[in-house]
């Protein structure tokens, strides 16, 4: 489960300010998403640039599928 | 209630820009607060995704336009599990009208939400009148 959470900081307003239009959003948020398999939490890259984040998770070498031969009977 | 300076939203067709550039991505409309000051209008705009060498502001007349256009991100060796967010330009076009001082017009870009700072021109500001003691 990779859980993200954020905080967008509302910019410095003085006293007398008179919206025309607020359509975005401030504030703290939250987002958890299921991973379809174990990874190693020792190798998380993540990046951040022009507003978006980009999160890279490896999977676990003991979850990856393996072959399993079939011996001859 | 705005004094003197209003910002009129206008529709933009999608298909038709996008035929003008040659390229079929999506055109959104980015989100944005406006608000105003005694001394300006403030426009923030929000475009994730945008670097600094991908935005276009033009004032033309009193037509204000804003552009922005992103890279469109790349995954080698990755498949595309789910998709929430899309790759696609912004653009959204504001009337202004013309108490604008267009010289002293400051943009600045940071995380991908666009900060455009418009003075108001100096006829545009309130003007406290005195009152004569007779």
């Amino acid at each position: 489960m990779l859980t993200l959470e954020g905080k967008r900081e509302p910019t410095l307003q003085q006293d007398n300010v008179n919206w025309q239009r607020r359509e975005r959003a401030y504030g703290t948020f939250q987002r958890a998403v299921q991973l379809p398999f174990r990874v190693d939490a020792e190798k998380v890259q993540a990046r951040f640039d022009n507003g978006i984040l980009e999160v890279e998770l490896e999977r676990l070498e003991a979850d990856r599928p393996k072959k399993i031969e079939i011996r001859a009977a | 209630m705005a004094q003197g300076v209003r910002t009129v939203d206008q529709r933009t067709p999608p298909a038709t820009q996008n035929r003008e550039r040659g390229v079929d991505r999506p055109v959104f409309v980015p989100p944005s607060d406006i608000y105003e000051t005694p001394d300006s209008i403030v426009v923030l705009a929000e475009m994730p995704g945008v670097a600094a060498d991908g935005v276009d502001i033009t004032l033309e007349r009193r037509v204000l336009t804003i552009r922005g256009r992103s890279a469109p991100s790349e995954h080698a060796g990755y498949q595309r599990v789910y998709n929430e967010y899309a790759d696609g330009d912004y653009e959204r076009v504001f009337t202004l009208s013309e108490n604008i001082d267009r010289d002293h017009i400051e943009a600045t870009l940071k995380d991908g939400v666009l900060h455009l700072v418009l003075p108001k021109a100096e006829t545009a500001k309130a003007r406290r009148i005195e009152l004569k003691s007779s």
